[in-house]
C-alpha cells in the first residue's frame, strides 16, 4: 500500500461527566492511503463522529485525548499546539457537517458565508510575518502549554497521594515540582526574549517587501498613466482598466480582496454544481433546498483546498434523490482534487457506493475493517451481521433482524466483548477477555473470537446468507452481460 | 386481500396553502388532486423526495388541516371535506348567467319571461352547489368522535412528537380521556396492555419520554395511537429518524401489529427499500400529484412514469458491485408536453395507475407489452 495520507493509532478519547469518564473511543487504529475513501459505519453513539472531531481538532470543551496518536504530514495531531492546528485545519483538513440547515447561519447571506473564512484567513502580510516567527513563537508556545499540562498533572497526583496519606512522597513530589517549575520558567524567559526582536524583525522585513512592491506598482501606474495623453477615449478606458487592476494586484499582495474572494467563491459554486451562482451569493440559506444546502456547505469546505476532506453524515438529513446527487458530487469532486475521503454514516447502502474500505465501529473501537468488497460479500463480525441484516434491501421478504438491546453504557465499558450482550453468537469467552484482531487477509480484520481456531463452527445468518448469495449472483450476471 | 369496500377513499383532494397579499400573494399547491382508495388490512405507502406533499396528505386525511377542496371517506362516511371547487363553480354558473342575459337582451330586448328562465334555471343550479358546501361544512364541524377515533397517526420526529413534561401513562391515556373514559382502573389496565404490546413494560408507565432511547421512544408515539384501537393509522416516516438498528425493531413491531390487530396502515416514506420490504401498494407522489400507484411488485418491475424510474435508480443498495454499475436517472419534468392534452391519472392495468397523457398512455402501453 502507498505511505498513508493520515494515519490514526490507538486513538482514545473520553469525556468528562458528572458520572464519571465516558469512554467514547477505546483505542482506534485506522490509515487511508492518499486518494483513498475509508467510510467509519456504526450505530449512534459508537464513537464515529468523535473520532473524526478529534482529527479536527474540534472535540468537545469536555473531551480528552487519553492516549493515541494522529500521524499527518509526520506531525503528531493530538499533541501539536492549537496555532500550528490552525494551519492545518480547513486548509488541509475539510470537514462537511450532518445537517445543512443547521451548519448555516440563516441571517448570513450565502455569499458572505462562502468567502468569510478565506477574508478571515487573507490578512497576507500578517500571515507572512507569522511564518517567519513561527519556529521560534513555537517554541516560547509549546514551553508554556507544557507547564500548564505538568501543573495539571501535578495537582491531579498530589491529590491522589493526599488521600491515600503518603506525605513523605508527597514532599518529595512537591519538590521535584518545584524544581521543574524553576527550569520552565527561565526557559519561557529565554523564549520570551528570543521572541521579542525576531518579531521586530520579521516585520520589518515584511514592511520593506511591501514598500518595496509598493514603489514598484506605483511606478508602473506612473508609466501607464503616461499613456493616457493624447489616447482616443476607448484607449483611455482600457489605460484606467490597466491602472485598475494593478491598484487590484498591490490589494491583494496586502490582503485576500473582497474581489478576489468572491471570484473563488464563483468558481467553487460552479464546481459543486450551483447554477446561477452569482445570483445565489445574493441569497439567503432558507431560499436553497436541502441539497443546494449541502452544496453550499461542501464548497466553503472547498474553498480552502483541502487534501483531505471528512464527511460527518452528509446525506442522512436528505431524502433518497438528492442523496444520490450528493454522493455523486462527492465522487466526482474526490476524482478531480485527488481528495483522501474519510465518509461516516450508518447506512450501509451510501457505504457501498462510496467507500474503498470500511471500518465498523461498534462501543468506541473498530470491529471489522477491509475492503468494500470484503466487508460485503465475506462480513465475519456478528456486529457487521447484525447490521446488514436490520436494513431490508429491495429483495427482502423475510423478517428483519433487531440487534436486542442498546449499546452498552459507555460510563462503564463492559468487560470482554462489547458487543456480547447483544449477541446471539457470543461465546463464553467473549464475556471475560476481548478478542484481538484477527487477520482473515492482508486488508481484513476481524476482532472476533469467532475466527479464533479453537473456535467451534457457526453457520452466518440467514439473511447474510441469502443476501450475498443474491449479490454475488447478481454481479456474475452482471459480469456475464458486460462480456 | 379483500378488495370490496375501501377503508379509507380519497377523491380529488386540494390542499392549498396561502401566504402573502396583493403582488405578494403566494399559493403553495402542497397537494393538487389526489385520488387513491386503502382497502382493508393492507399497507399503503407514500413516497417521494422532501416537499412533494406526502405528508400534507397524512395531515389532511386527519384534519390536521382543513382540506381546500375534495373529499375524504373513512368507512362510508365523508370525514373530512373542502369545497373550493364548488365555490368556483358558482363563480362560473354566475359569470354564465349574466352573459346568457346579456345575448338574450340583445336578441330581443323586450323579453323579460326569457331572463327569468335563464335566471331561475342558473339559481337552481347555484342552490345544489350551495346546498352541498353547507353539507361540506357541516360534516367538517360535526365531528363524530367514535369514527375519527378509529383513525390514529404516528409521527416522524420521537422525540419532539412526545410531550416532555408528561409521564409515559398521561401520554398514551390522552386519548382515552378525550374519548371520554373516565375511569381510572380502566384506563391504567388499557395503557399496561398496550405498552406489552409494543414490548415495552407496565413500569414504564410512570417515566418520563427523555429517559428512553430512540427507538423505545417511538414504541410509546405508537402505543398512543393504539390505546383507542383504531382500524387505520396513518405512520408519518415513523423510522426516519431513527438508528438502523433500531429501525428493523420499529419495522417489525408494525409488521406484528398488522398480523395481529388486522390495521390498516398508511404508511409515509422515502426510504424505497423499506417500503418495498414492508407495503403492499405504493404512491408515488411528485409536487402534489400522485403520478404513479400500483402493487408494489409492478411498481418495482414495470416503472412507468419517467420520475418513479429517476426514483428507484436513486435507491442506494448495500451491494458495491453493483453500486459500481449504478446509473441514476435524470428526472425532467419539460420533457411532459401537456399543453394541448392535459394529463390524468389513468388505469393502464388492472391495478396499475400512471398519470399521463393519451400520448403517453400509448407509449406505455408499447412498453409494457414487451
Amino acid at each position: 500500500m502507498a505511505e498513508p495520507k493520515i494515519k490514526v493509532n490507538n486513538l482514545t478519547v473520553s469525556f468528562r461527566t458528572n458520572q464519571g469518564f465516558v469512554r467514547a473511543v477505546r483505542g482506534v487504529d485506522f490509515e487511508v492511503a492518499e486518494g483513498e475513501t475509508l467510510a467509519i459505519v456504526g450505530e449512534s453513539g459508537s464513537g464515529k463522529s468523535v473520532t473524526s472531531r478529534t482529527i479536527m481538532g474540534i472535540l468537545a470543551g469536555n473531551g480528552v485525548i487519553d492516549d493515541g496518536q494522529i500521524i499527518y504530514e509526520n506531525q503528531d495531531l493530538t499533541k501539536i499546539h492549537e496555532e500550528d492546528f490552525h494551519r492545518l485545519r480547513g486548509n488541509k483538513i475539510g470537514m462537511i457537517f450532518q445537517d445543512p440547515m443547521s451548519s448555516l447561519n440563516p441571517i448570513m447571506k450565502i455569499g458572505k458565508q462562502i468567502t468569510e473564512g478565506m477574508l478571515v484567513n487573507g490578512k497576507r502580510l500578517k500571515n507572512r510575518e507569522k511564518a517567519i516567527i513561527h519556529k521560534i513563537r513555537m517554541r516560547y508556545l509549546n514551553a508554556k502549554n507544557e507547564r500548564r499540562h505538568d501543573i495539571e498533572k501535578f495537582k491531579l497526583k498530589r491529590k491522589e497521594l493526599k488521600a491515600e496519606g503518603k506525605t513523605e512522597e508527597l514532599a518529595e513530589l512537591t519538590q521535584a515540582h518545584k524544581e521543574k517549575m524553576v527550569e520552565y520558567k527561565e526557559r519561557i524567559a529565554k523564549a520570551k526574549i528570543e521572541l521579542r526582536p525576531a518579531h521586530r524583525d520579521a516585520h520589518k522585513q515584511v514592511m520593506q517587501e511591501w514598500n518595496a512592491e509598493k514603489a514598484r506598482v506605483k511606478e508602473e501606474i506612473a508609466n501607464v498613466k503616461v499613456k493616457l495623453d493624447g489616447a482616443s477615449p476607448e484607449q483611455k478606458k482600457d489605460i484606467k482598466k490597466e491602472i485598475e487592476d494593478l491598484k487590484e494586484g498591490l490589494r491583494r499582495y496586502k490582503k485576500v480582496t473582497r474581489r478576489e474572494a468572491t471570484e473563488r467563491a464563483l468558481k467553487v459554486m460552479d464546481e459543486v454544481g450551483i447554477p446561477e451562482p452569482k445570483k445565489r451569493l445574493k441569497q439567503y440559506p432558507f431560499q436553497f433546498s436541502g441539497g443546494m444546502r449541502q452544496r453550499i456547505v461542501i464548497a466553503i469546505a472547498l474553498t480552502a483546498d483541502p487534501d483531505i476532506l471528512i464527511c460527518d453524515e452528509p446525506t442522512t438529513a436528505l431524502d433518497v434523490t438528492i442523496q444520490a446527487q450528493i454522493l455523486e458530487l462527492i465522487k466526482k469532486l474526490k476524482e478531480e482534487r485527488g481528495l483522501t475521503v474519510i465518509f461516516i454514516t450508518h447506512d450501509l447502502g451510501v457505504v457501498a457506493n462510496m467507500a474503498d474500505r470500511i471500518a465498523v465501529m461498534y462501543a468506541g473501537k473498530i470491529v471489522e475493517i477491509g475492503t468494500s468488497e470484503e466487508i460485503f460479500y465475506s462480513p465475519k463480525h456478528p456486529y457487521t451481521w447484525a447490521l446488514l441484516s436490520s436494513m431490508p434491501d429491495l429483495e427482502s421478504k423475510e423478517r428483519l433482524f433487531a440487534i436486542p438491546g442498546t449499546p452498552p453504557n459507555m460510563l462503564f465499558p463492559p468487560k470482554g466483548d462489547a458487543f456480547a450482550d447483544r449477541n446471539p453468537y457470543a461465546l463464553k469467552i467473549d464475556f471475560e477477555e476481548e478478542p484481538p484482531f484477527f487477520k482473515i487477509s492482508d486488508t481484513h480484520y476481524a476482532a472476533t473470537w469467532l475466527q479464533h481456531k479453537n473456535a467451534p463452527s457457526f453457520e452466518l445468518p440467514d439473511i447474510v446468507r441469502g443476501r450475498i448469495k443474491r449479490m454475488t449472483e447478481g454481479r456474475d450476471a452482471r459480469n456475464e452481460v458486460s462480456k | 386481500m379483500a378488495q370490496e369496500t375501501p377503508v379509507l377513499s380519497v377523491r380529488g383532494l386540494k390542499q392549498y396553502f396561502k401566504s402573502g397579499f396583493g403582488k405578494n400573494k403566494l399559493v403553495v399547491r402542497a397537494v393538487d388532486d389526489v385520488d387513491f382508495d386503502i382497502y382493508k388490512g393492507e399497507v399503503f405507502s407514500l413516497v417521494g423526495e422532501s416537499g412533494c406533499g406526502k405528508t400534507t396528505t397524512g395531515r389532511t386525511i386527519i384534519k390536521l388541516y382543513d382540506p381546500t377542496d375534495g373529499e375524504v371517506f373513512f368507512m362510508g362516511k365523508r370525514i373530512s371535506a373542502g369545497y373550493l371547487s364548488l365555490k368556483q363553480g358558482i363563480k362560473a354558473l354566475k359569470r354564465k348567467m349574466k352573459d346568457d342575459i346579456a345575448e338574450a337582451k340583445k336578441a330581443n330586448p323586450n323579453d323579460q319571461e326569457a331572463i327569468e328562465k335563464i335566471k331561475a334555471e342558473a339559481e337552481e343550479k347555484i342552490n345544489v352547489l350551495k346546498e352541498e358546501i353547507e353539507a361540506r361544512k357541516a360534516d367538517m364541524s360535526n365531528v363524530d368522535v367514535d369514527l375519527m377515533k378509529k383513525v390514529q397517526m404516528i409521527f416522524q420526529d420521537p422525540i419532539a412528537s412526545l410531550n416532555p413534561r408528561m409521564t409515559v401513562k398521561e401520554i398514551i391515556a390522552e386519548g382515552l380521556r378525550i374519548a371520554g373514559e373516565k375511569n381510572n382502573d380502566v384506563i391504567l389496565k388499557k395503557v399496561n396492555g398496550v405498552l406489552e404490546t409494543v414490548g415495552l413494560l407496565p413500569e414504564h408507565a410512570s417515566r418520563y419520554p427523555h429517559e428512553f432511547s430512540g427507538g423505545q421512544r417511538q414504541r410509546i408515539g405508537i402505543a398512543r395511537a393504539l390505546v383507542v384501537s383504531p382500524e387505520f393509522i396513518i405512520a408519518d416516516e415513523p423510522i426516519s429518524a431513527l438508528d438502523v438498528s433500531i429501525q428493523a425493531q420499529v419495522i417489525n413491531l408494525l409488521n406484528d401489529l398488522r398480523e395481529e390487530l388486522s390495521i390498516t396502515i398508511m404508511f409515509i416514506a422515502h426510504d424505497l427499500s423499506v417500503v418495498k420490504y414492508f407495503s403492499d401498494r405504493i404512491g408515488v407522489m411528485y409536487y402534489g400529484k400522485l403520478v404513479e400507484l400500483a402493487d408494489k411488485d409492478e411498481l418495482f418491475k414495470n416503472p412507468l412514469h419517467p420520475y418513479t424510474r429517476s426514483l428507484l435508480s436513486a435507491v442506494p443498495m448495500p451491494d458495491p458491485n453493483y453500486e459500481k454499475q449504478r446509473k441514476r436517472i435524470k428526472y425532467d419534468p419539460s420533457t411532459h408536453d401537456y399543453k394541448t392534452d392535459g394529463p390524468e391519472l389513468h388505469e393502464i392495468k388492472k391495478g396499475h395507475f400512471v398519470y399521463a397523457n393519451k400520448a403517453e398512455i400509448e407509449q406505455y402501453k408499447k412498453e409494457l407489452v414487451k
